[in-house]
């Protein structure tokens, strides 16, 4: 097994991904390497979905930031564009699926989004991959925008 | 065979760097996470005596109580501290409220207690957040404060900040 997945693995099994399990915050749904399949669970409300999938793509993990798309768990494919989150002002910002033709979030610890963006950096720190990051830096923002005041269910709702 | 005696604990406290998961034997005592706790890199200094907490709990657990009747089950959540509170202040725009916690108050207690005090609306409140101050580092929901202090500082300082959108 190569040592990115090793590192991931033993990330997915400690306690800060582990927490937000026991917290219903998120799901491990399927490891493919590089491939990681984990749905986040969304705000409540009557046609709403529980939660979204996401296919993380980990190569290289920790050193390199991982990136992350919006994916459809039950045709293992990726998310139709009108079944994206939705949102008021922060989400619609994030879940783009013109950006990169919706291969990944917007968001600056993306590893595809981050680059091009320098400000960031100075704009979001608190968003930065760093190399002692893990996989929970990138999960608790998107379960935060998807549990926020923000969040209007899938966009064509 | 001897798995089956062991639970897992989520263990948080100052020196400890990522929030734990340790197995504990299901028999075992309050002292058995004091000791752990040390063995993930609680550095009490001489005279300070460590203590357990539940989270979101205002009294310590006794030492000598086994685990069970202390209430701790598998996957409960503690702090080991030697601080008996925390004392944090949170600012927001021009003011500032402090209060002391228990050090194994969560990051989202403290939040609420933050939104409550400055009169956020459960609307408003999901987009702020808690910042330390002087740094970048928004601690997740589920961080007990005590983890946030060097072993024998007893308190912290958040500002509560809104969210940016990301542009660019």
């Amino acid at each position: 097994m190569p040592l990115d997945e090793q590192i991931l693995r033993a990330h997915l099994a400690d306690g800060p991904f582990q927490s937000g399990v026991d917290l219903k915050k998120w799901q491990l749904v399927s490891i493919d390497w590089p491939y990681v399949l984990i749905s986040v669970s969304a705000a409540v409300r009557d046609g709403w979905p529980l939660a979204y999938g996401f296919r993380y793509e980990c190569s290289d993990y920790p050193d390199t930031a991982v990136t992350a798309q919006p994916w459809d768990l039950e045709r293992y494919a990726p998310l139709e564009p009108g079944k994206w989150p939705g949102g008021k002002n922060r989400i619609p910002k994030v879940f783009r699926p013109d950006w990169k033709a919706g291969q990944c979030l917007y968001l600056p610890c993306d590893r595809i989004s981050i680059e091009g963006h320098a400000d960031w950096h100075r704009l979001h720190p608190h968003l930065i991959w760093k190399p002692t990051s893990d996989i929970t830096l990138y999960l608790n923002e998107i379960y935060d925008l998807l549990n926020s005041s923000d969040y209007t269910g899938p966009r064509s709702a | 065979m001897e798995e089956k005696h062991d639970m897992e604990v989520f263990l948080q406290g100052p020196g400890i760097a990522r929030l734990a998961l340790i197995k504990v034997p299901a028999n075992g005592k309050v002292q058995d996470l004091i000791e752990i706790a040390k063995e993930k890199g609680l550095k009490p200094e001489v005279g300070q005596i460590p203590q357990v907490w539940v989270e979101d709990k205002d009294d310590p657990l006794t030492p000598d109580q086994p685990l069970k009747i202390a209430g701790i089950q598998s996957h409960g959540r503690v702090q080991v501290h030697t601080c008996p509170r925390i004392h944090v202040t949170v600012n927001f725009q021009s003011r500032s409220e402090d209060h002391p916690f228990s050090p194994a108050a969560t990051i989202r207690t403290i939040k609420q207690w933050a939104d409550k005090k400055y009169g956020l609306s459960e609307a408003d409140a999901s987009e702020y957040a808690l910042q330390v101050c002087g740094t970048s580092d928004r601690p997740a929901d589920d961080i007990q404060v005590g983890s946030l202090v060097q072993s024998g500082q007893c308190q912290v300082c958040f500002d509560l900040i809104a969210k940016q959108r990301v542009e660019g």
